[in-house]
């Protein structure tokens, strides 16, 4: 009876052995598996490429017969960028005073807020110099639309602005 | 006794399941980047539109000015380089046609087109093209994207620009565009 016994844990013992060595660690396989995820999840996100929209004006035939309706001085602002983020802006048209400053956000968004006091729907004209760099032009354009700007332009100087930038330079 | 010895266990097989899972799952929805001479680094921007998926035809300039254009579309790229080589008589073979069709941006003047074409190497980039002439009297954007639009009307046009790239060569991209009453474009840009 007592050997039944024996032989009987014995082959108990022995299966339980075999199954043990069917036993896989799955630790490593599980952090190999993540860190893949991990891996295409961020490459995923980070492709997505945006996009900031763009819109020039029109020419229409208003405006080649120069029958379009002025607008008042008082609402048109006109930002100049020169090089090393140098900034350069003027109020109006015709007595112009120009001031400028390096590229500046809280600086920018205090000049538009006094001008929106001053005359609500201002236009802003964006004149990018020939030194300027690419960056400026975007950060500017997200100024104006950081600040709710609805009219905006982005324009070649003309020969008065460089008049003008001369001037203040001597 | 037996059970009071036993370290308690986790069984990892289902974890290993879902971990798998989701791997094929993010491998079979990610698209591989191809190679791209175009090294752009974007400028910033707090804008947060994104790009449609389809009919990009993108215009990369780099930090030196070099421009660089790439059209979607395997089917629209073939017949784009179709057209664009009898507009210019180059008498491209069918391998440097399927050359064009399987790369990204394209930065090298007509001229030596066919030259690029036949010996595409993939470790080139940007540093030693010469970029598609965008001047006032030789413009060859303007060809490119006359091309374009005649076959797919679709496209949508972006400037990639080199947040270092002085902003005459960028006026030149758009007043090209303009040119060709593209007044509606988008600037592509990195999200803050």
């Amino acid at each position: 009876m007592k050997e039944e016994e024996d032989l009987f844990d014995r082959a108990e013992d022995s299966v339980h052995y075999k199954k043990h060595s069917l036993e896989i660690d799955m630790n490593p396989m599980v952090d190999l598996a993540f860190l893949l995820i991990t891996f295409f999840m961020l490459t995923t996100t980070l492709s997505k490429p945006q996009v900031m929209n763009l819109a020039m004006p029109i020419p229409t035939e208003k405006h080649e017969k120069g029958l379009e309706q002025p607008v008042k001085e008082s609402r048109v602002l006109t930002f100049l960028l020169g090089d090393n983020d140098e900034v350069f802006w003027y109020h109006g048209i015709s007595e112009p005073k120009i001031k400028h400053a390096k590229f500046n956000s809280e600086k920018i968004k205090k000049l538009l807020d006094s001008k929106i006091e001053q005359a609500n729907e201002i236009i802003v004209l964006i004149k990018p110099l020939e030194t300027c760099r690419y960056e400026n032009v975007v950060d500017i354009l997200d100024e104006m639309k950081r600040n709710h700007i609805e009219r905006y332009v982005l324009l070649d100087p003309e020969p008065h602005d460089l008049k003008l930038l001369e001037n203040a330079k001597i | 006794m037996k059970f009071g010895l036993k370290q308690p266990k986790l069984d990892m097989n289902p974890v290993v399941d879902v971990a798998f899972l989701l791997l094929c799952f993010f491998m079979l929805t990610t698209t591989i980047k191809p190679f791209d001479p175009a090294r752009v680094e974007r400028p910033s921007s707090i804008a947060d539109h994104k790009l449609p998926e389809e009919n990009i035809f993108t215009v990369s300039i780099t930090k030196d000015g070099v421009v660089l254009i790439n059209a979607d579309g395997t089917d629209n790229r073939r017949k784009i380089i179709g057209r664009m080589s009898r507009l210019y008589n180059l008498n491209l073979d069918e391998k440097q046609i399927n050359n064009f069709e399987r790369m990204t941006s394209i930065g090298v003047p007509m001229q030596g087109l066919s030259h690029y074409l036949s010996n595409n190497k993939k470790g080139s980039n940007s540093d030693n093209l010469t970029g598609i002439p965008v001047g006032e009297s030789e413009n060859e954007l303007e060809d490119w994207i006359i091309t374009a639009r005649s076959i797919n009307p679709m496209y949508r046009f972006v400037i990639n620009g080199d947040k270092n790239t002085p902003y005459p060569f960028v006026a030149r991209v758009i007043r090209t565009f303009q040119k060709l009453n593209i007044h509606k474009f988008h600037l592509s840009i990195e999200a803050e």
